[in-house]
């Protein structure tokens, strides 16, 4: 099978160090008064997202068009999907139009693994439902290794991961990366946010955020989806902003120097109070910046490594 | 060619039936057995079966099909899924009613009947409690009850509504057929796709939990004993169900309930790649439920094992799981799949047996019973299939070699849907010859019908 980046639990740890060392790569490209590199000059980079996305589909075209790719945005209202096209049929003609990579977001666990095994070409998962989201946990794994200064490792962190693990794909990559790098991990939610059975899982688990804040290196929170509320999954969502909100207060809990991280989109007032999203201790912005280094290392680690274009980053 | 009318002479098999398991030869001649004896010197007219080192059975009665005609021939039909069948050792099947149109009027059963006259094999049809399997008013089943309709369910989907499931049970009772449910609280369930557990946590798979099963059982156990009609419990899938059953059978309550083979041999680990053949509903459940399964399969929670073979074509496989329709096939491979499991839980050193078979003659038994006898008096029909193999009765019989080991391939499928999810598993038990009425349907393992 070819090489594609569909899943954390798939990456090996070498895999891993190579991504990570590219990323470090291409920041400091990213640092350049011009930055931009030939790297992919020729390849086409073909972005199928089926779930509505704003930061991963720009941040995946802005690194395509930082490495020199050309990009092939397919979006969902003005395709054949709204026709009754299949997926399968979607992803082999966008491969047969000789994209030469596909960046994938779809809102079915396992749909990317599918297409995988559909393709010759490689697959970046941008997102597959409740299940991975691999580059989301990259790029917040160089964001702490960056404000701890700790090198390829998060050895010592605590981190609580708070919200609806239940309906997170970040969650389930996360927790692999950050566990498989040293930290430690706590998922803090209400019992109907959390999976069912998390015996497998390398973590431990609380329904209490004020109890797990005061060993917290790093706070993750998580998004909470409204259409959750109209599921009676919670009475109301400041019933969960009671109990799961980081606000200032809360986050003065939480060790002197913590740090507060989000995927994004936030909801200010819902999940994270405006305070602390905006705080000195807020890494948010930083994740957003990171995440263009990270996409073209995965990139150029599917497309451009193997052909020795090293030497076209300088 | 073997064709109509010709007359046979099974000589030197192991006969297993609801007396018990002996050695005896059999005569088949005009669609019944004529003569069972230890020894029989027939006449050269007779044409000659070696059952040396075989099992000779009562044909194999599946309580639980779906052959998707009328409506969707794409899938299956009853020809297709009627080979399937001989192929499997089965001599007559039940259907399932949720085809287009559903089988919910006397109308409908008299134009599936019809088409059913071409099959190889008997089809019996299991009409709907509710008119078009949407839980809202019941079926006229005493119309279809006289047309020979002895089993109803709405299978697919369980009747949600607890006092129209009352009614039900109390008019089925009083025209005497038994209700089948499908157990399943669509609340609960949720939309879930797979089992709710380990897998579908890490899958982050939307789950269906034990429960949405459990509370139905529970449920209709109370409306059993509220009403007093019989009732049959499709495809369970939980051990607490199974128990549930089981305890209910022990106080005497007119209940019956199903396995089905995948139940018995996967579990949900099958679906850690998101493979969409292994969905399926009820689902594959965790492997501490399918061990469970087979405590209650030992302690005789079940009177049938039967297939709920689900045909679909690959368009409705070949997606996400999300997508993907809820089923996989069974006719073909579910005697070897049960009979290979628990050859694999009696462990080795049966493996190496060589003539007789690995398991003692109480365990054939009990196995048989659950393939033949019991589901053909559950579907109200053991006065044909499923019968004593003695003289007088209808020649509905498989002789299957029980030793034999073997593999499923896609290419051996004669079903037109290919949604098998045996590819990878050892089978043991393999059907040899099916005889309907008396005509060979099966021999040494060809189809020639």
């Amino acid at each position: 099978m070819h090489r594609s980046l569909l899943s954390i639990s798939d990456l090996s740890d070498e895999d891993i160090s190579q991504l990570l060392e590219l990323s470090r790569v291409f920041f400091e490209v990213n640092t350049r008064e011009i930055p931009k590199v030939p790297a992919l000059r020729g390849k086409t980079v073909a972005t199928l997202f089926y779930e509505n996305s704003t930061r991963t589909r720009l941040s995946f075209e802005l690194a395509a068009s930082r490495l020199s790719a050309d990009v092939l945005t397919f979006t969902l209202a003005s395709s054949s999907v709204s026709k009754g096209e299949s997926l399968r049929d979607t992803a082999e003609t966008i491969e047969s139009l000789g994209a030469d990579l596909i960046v994938m977001r779809h809102f079915s666990s396992g749909s990317v693994q599918l297409v995988n095994s559909w393709l010759e070409i490689p697959l970046i998962n941008a997102g597959d439902g409740a299940h991975e989201h691999p580059t989301q946990a990259l790029l917040d794994a160089v964001t702490l290794m960056h404000e701890f200064e700790s090198g390829n490792r998060l050895d010592g962190l605590n981190i609580a991961i708070v919200g609806d693990i239940l309906h997170s794909r970040v969650a389930r990559s996360n927790v692999q990366l950050m566990t498989r790098l040293g930290a430690t991990v706590t998922l803090v939610g209400p019992p109907a946010l959390l999976p069912a059975d998390l015996s497998l899982w390398p973590v431990k688990v609380s329904n209490f955020l004020d109890e797990v804040l005061p060993d917290c290196d790093v706070v993750y929170v998580l998004r909470i989806q409204t259409e959750r509320i109209s599921e009676s999954v919670m009475p109301s969502l400041s019933e969960f902003s009671k109990s799961f909100a980081l606000n200032s207060a809360r986050l003065s809990r939480a060790k002197k120097d913590a740090v507060v991280m989000h995927p994004g989109p936030i909801i200010r007032g819902v999940e994270i109070s405006g305070e602390v999203a905006d705080s000195s201790q807020s890494l948010i912005r930083n994740q957003v910046e990171n995440g263009i280094s990270v996409r073209m290392a995965a990139l150029y680690w599917l497309l451009g490594a193997d052909e020795g274009r090293l030497e076209t980053l300088w | 060619m073997v064709k109509k009318g010709f007359s046979y002479v099974i000589r030197g098999g192991t006969l297993v039936d609801a007396i018990g398991v002996r050695r005896a030869d059999l005569l088949v001649e005009d669609g019944l057995i004529s003569a069972s004896a230890p020894e029989i010197d027939a006449p050269k007219r007779y044409l000659e079966i070696d059952a040396r080192g075989l099992v000779v059975s009562p044909g194999f009665v599946d309580l639980h099909t779906h052959l998707r005609e009328p409506g969707n021939e794409r899938s299956e039909t009853m020809l297709t899924g009627g080979m399937a069948g001989i192929l499997g050792g089965y001599t007559a099947l039940v259907a399932m009613p949720n085809t287009t149109p559903t089988i919910d009027s006397p109308e409908a059963v008299q134009y599936a009947q019809q088409i059913a006259k071409d099959a190889p094999l008997d089809i019996y049809f299991a009409g709907a409690i509710t008119k078009g399997r949407l839980g809202g008013n019941l079926t006229e089943m005493s119309k279809m009850a006289d047309l020979g309709i002895k089993l109803f369910t709405d299978d697919g989907s369980g009747v949600q509504d607890v006092q129209l499931m009352r009614r039900a049970l109390e008019f089925a009772k009083g025209i005497g057929v038994t209700l089948a449910q499908h157990c399943e609280d669509l609340k609960l369930a949720n939309g879930g796709l797979i089992n709710e557990g380990a897998v579908s946590s890490i899958l982050g798979v939307a789950g269906i939990p034990n429960a949405a099963e459990d509370v139905m059982v529970a449920r209709d156990l109370e409306l059993v004993r509220l009403v007093g009609a019989r009732l049959h419990f499709l495809h369970i899938s939980t051990a607490h169900s199974a128990e549930m059953v089981r305890m209910a059978k022990a106080e005497g309550l007119p209940v019956t309930a199903e396995v089905t083979p995948h139940h018995l041999v996967l579990s949900d680990s099958k679906l850690m790649g998101f493979d969409s053949v292994f969905k399926v509903n009820p689902p594959l459940r965790s492997e501490t439920d399918r061990l469970g399964l087979w405590g209650a399969f030992r302690g005789g929670a079940f009177d049938a094992v039967a297939t709920d073979h689900a045909p679909h074509h690959r368009d409705l496989k070949d997606t996400t799981l999300d997508e993907a329709a809820f089923g996989l096939i069974g006719l073909q491979a579910s005697f070897g799949a049960v009979l290979g499991e628990l050859y694999r839980q009696l462990g080795p050193g049966q493996d190496d047996s060589n003539d007789s078979p690995g398991l003692s003659d109480e365990q054939l038994a009990h196995l048989v019973s659950l393939f033949t006898w019991k589901p053909a008096g559950i579907a109200q029909i053991g006065h044909i299939h499923g019968c004593r193999l003695v003289a007088g009765n209808p020649a509905n019989i498989t002789i299957f070699d029980p030793q034999a080991r073997w593999r499923l391939g896609e290419a051996d499928l004669v079903s037109i849907s290919k949604n098998s999810p045996y590819f990878e598993t050892d089978l043991v038990g393999k059907v040899l010859y099916t005889l309907v009425h008396g005509d060979l349907k099966l021999k040494e393992g060809e189809l020639c019908l």
